[in-house]
This record gives structure tokens, C-alpha cells and sequence, in this order.
């Protein structure tokens, strides 16, 4: 049947994008695993719904949206907790900033996570996911403005962390 | 000549219609320096995509790779829509329901040591402790404190862990699961809690590190760096 060949040329795409999502997420999650997580949710959410993809439009940025509102909403789900986990991560950002400033060099994924949620998701997207910007911003629900301007934010944070001779 | 970053930006990704793109081209031959702040972006980008390709060869679990392959839930002859409920299927929801929660907190509480292929391995808990925690930390409620990184020479990474009050041992990656090489029960408790890691090691344990351990153990960034990269043995 039709249908069936194109449910299961979906599902080729399906696994052939994992590496991508999985990527994703830990720059959403940070915890590789929660990351792993959230991509399991998203998988098995995408695929009740697959039928709602059009195939003229891509489905990396299809599935970066499913993955990133099921984090979102197991962010909601886990409350307090989280909320206890995200007070603890900053307190550990603020401490590792004084440890990272010994270091001569720091690794673009360390960069990477000392930057705020928002710039670091519109880096991830258009820089290493390498979406364009309308399908970034629409990822993210924003508007395309708003990306342009957490990205080039995002980009001056990250240029003066890697630059040699930024870290004192 | 006033171009904002965001638009050298957006020229460098790609994004600019022709006629503000020719127009930033028409700047960069005046202006080296423009020339400079563009190629700053695109360098960039350059440095972004090389430091996370490497993250796409990583292994992928079976169990994703299981989700993606698994035929949708409700299939193409079912509803998509929830039939509605009376009071009869409500109670029967409600028993699911039941049942579900003592699955999710069995599944919570599965053993933390088991044995897979003949190998001992880390469930529970302690799996979740080894792969997450860095050194030093603790999560509210769980026993499982990590003492030391390591790599082994074999190129696995290793982890000593501690089992408040119960044991302590040594657990070393290999492929997706955390084998447990060596295991020896917590000393007297008299005085514990105030020791170090380090020393409140038993001997066996502390033998089995000193047998395995290349070079030191590792510091916070690495510890970061093998979490990101799932304890997968990184090429030396």
C-alpha cells in the first residue's frame, strides 16, 4: 500500500535523524540522559501524529519543535524538582566560572553551556543544526526578529569565550 | 559606514535578500575591516560544526533506535480520538492507573547491582548516579555518591562509587552499560561520613583502581566533557 511505503519511508528518516536530535537535546537538557529522554518521548509522539508532516516541508525542524515542547512540558511535569535542579545548575555555573578562568583553554561544548537557555537553543539551531532563521524562529515560537537578535548575541558571548587571549 | 552586526551576521549565514546582500558586498571592498567582522562569523559557524560533529557518530541507544521503528501506538484502524469514558471504564482507568504508578515506582526502585551476560552490572540508581553525577555530587534522596573518574588504560572510562552505608566499589563503561569490577561492603559505620572519598575507599577497591588506572584522575572539565559524550571510550 501507499501508505504503509510512505510510513516507513518516515520511519528511515525517523532513525536517520537520531544523532540530530540527540544532539539537540543535550543542548536543550544539558543531562545527556534527560536528553535521551526527551527524544524518546518526542520519537513516540511524532509518530502518532505523522501523518500531520508534510512531506514538502523538513522534518528536522518538525521533530526539533516535538522534542523540544515535549521538554518543556516535562519540565512542567517535573515542577519542584526541576526547579530545585535548575537553582542547583546555576549555583554550579557561578562557581565554574572562576574555575574555568584558570584554564587556557575552553572547549566550544563548555562555551557552549555557560551561555543563557535562550542564545544557546539559537546557536544550536541555526549553527550547528544549521537551520535557516524562519525555521529556527518557528522551532522556538518567536519571532524572526527575536532570533536574529538572540543569535548574534549568543555569537558575541561565544567569540569572546573561545577567543585565544579573552581568558586572562 | 553603519552595517550592524546582525546584518554582517546575517550575511554570513546566508540570509540577506540580493539587494542587502549586494550591499554588504559593495561595503566589504571599501572596508577591509567588514571584510574581517565577516569572515569572524563565518569562522565561527566553521568552529561550531567541527566541535559537534563528533557527536553524531556516537552510538545510538537500541531503545530509540526501538522508537523510532515501533509501529504508532494507535494504529490506522483505531480512533485517534478517545472513546468516551462511563463510569465503568473510569473505574478501570483508575485501576490502570494504580497498576501504572506501582510499575513507574518498581521501575524507580529496580536493583542497583544486576547481572546482564554473566557481568555485573550497575541498575537503578546507581546507573543513573554513574552516568550523571561528577564527582562530589549528590542527588536528594539517592545513595549513590561517585568518588573518583578515571581512564583505564584499556581507554574505558572508570568511576569509583559509593553506596551510603552499603557498599563502595569500581564500575567501568563498556559499550551502553556500567560493568562492575570490583564491589566491597562499607566499612564499620562508627565514624563514616566524615571521611573523604578517597580514604574511606576499602583496600580491594582502592587495588582494583591502582591496577586499572592510566595517568590521574580526571578534573571537573573532563568529567563534563565524558558526561557529554556518554562515557563512550573517546579515541586517545
Amino acid at each position: 500500500m501507499n501508505t504503509s511505503r510512505t510510513r516507513q519511508s518516515f520511519h528511515d528518516q525517523l532513525v536517520a535523524l537520531l544523532p540530530r536530535l540527540r544532539r539537540f537535546a543535550r543542548n536543550l537538557a544539558r543531562n545527556p540522559h534527560d536528553a535521551d529522554d526527551v527524544v524518546q518521548i518526542a520519537v513516540e509522539r511524532a509518530l502518532l501524529k505523522w501523518e500531520q508532516w508534510r512531506s514538502d516541508t523538513r522534518l528536522d525542524s518538525w521533530m526539533f519543535k516535538i522534542v523540544r515542547n515535549a521538554w518543556i512540558d516535562e519540565l512542567r511535569a517535573r515542577g519542584r524538582r526541576a526547579q530545585i535542579f535548575l537553582a542547583a545548575e546555576a549555583g554550579e555555573q557561578v562557581g565554574e566560572a572562576s574555575l574555568e578562568r584558570e584554564s587556557q583553554l575552553m572547549s566550544v561544548q563548555s562555551a557552549m553551556a555557560r551561555l543563557p537557555q535562550e542564545q544557546r537553543l539559537a546557536v544550536s539551531l541555526v549553527l550547528v543544526e544549521g537551520l535557516p532563521y524562519k525555521e529556527a524562529a518557528e522551532v522556538l515560537d518567536i519571532p524572526i526578529g527575536t532570533l536574529t537578535s538572540r543569535l548574534a548575541r549568543g555569537r558575541e558571548a561565544l567569540q569572546s569565550l573561545l577567543a585565544p587571549g579573552a581568558v586572562p | 559606514m553603519s552595517l550592524s552586526e546582525e546584518t554582517l551576521m546575517a550575511y554570513a549565514d546566508g540570509e540577506l535578500n540580493p539587494e542587502a546582500a549586494a550591499e554588504v558586498e559593495t561595503a566589504m571592498r571599501d572596508d577591509p575591516k567588514i571584510a574581517q567582522r565577516i569572515a569572524r562569523h563565518r569562522a565561527l559557524r566553521a568552529t561550531l560544526q567541527q566541535a559537534y560533529a563528533a557527536e553524531l557518530a556516537l552510538p545510538v541507544p537500541d531503545r530509540l533506535l526501538a522508537a523510532a521503528r515501533a509501529a504508532p501506538a494507535s494504529g490506522v484502524d483505531r480512533p485517534t480520538r478517545l472513546p468516551r469514558w462511563g463510569f465503568a471504564s473510569m473505574a478501570a482507568a483508575l485501576l490502570i492507573g494504580i497498576g501504572v504508578a506501582f510499575f513507574a515506582w518498581r521501575h524507580v526502585e529496580a536493583p542497583m547491582i544486576q547481572t546482564a551476560g554473566g557481568a555485573r552490572v550497575a541498575g537503578g540508581a546507581l546507573d543513573r548516579g554513574l552516568s550523571t553525577l561528577l564527582s562530589g555530587e549528590s542527588v536528594p534522596g539517592s545513595p549513590v555518591r561517585i568518588g573518583l573518574s578515571f581512564r583505564a588504560k584499556s581507554g574505558d572510562y572508570c568511576r569509583t562509587f559509593v553506596l551510603v552505608n552499603a557498599a563502595s566499589g569500581l564500575a567501568c563503561r563498556h559499550a551502553t552499560r556500567w560493568e562492575i569490577l570490583a564491589l566491597a561492603p562499607a566499612p564499620a559505620a562508627a565514624d563514616s561520613g566524615y571521611r573523604t572519598a578517597g580514604s574511606a575507599l576499602p583496600e580491594a577497591i582502592v587495588a582494583a583502581v591502582e591496577a586499572r588506572m592510566a595517568g590521574e584522575p580526571m578534573d571537573r572539565n573532563g568529567e563534563l566533557e565524558a558526561r557529554a559524550r556518554y562515557w563512550q571510550a573517546a579515541p586517545p
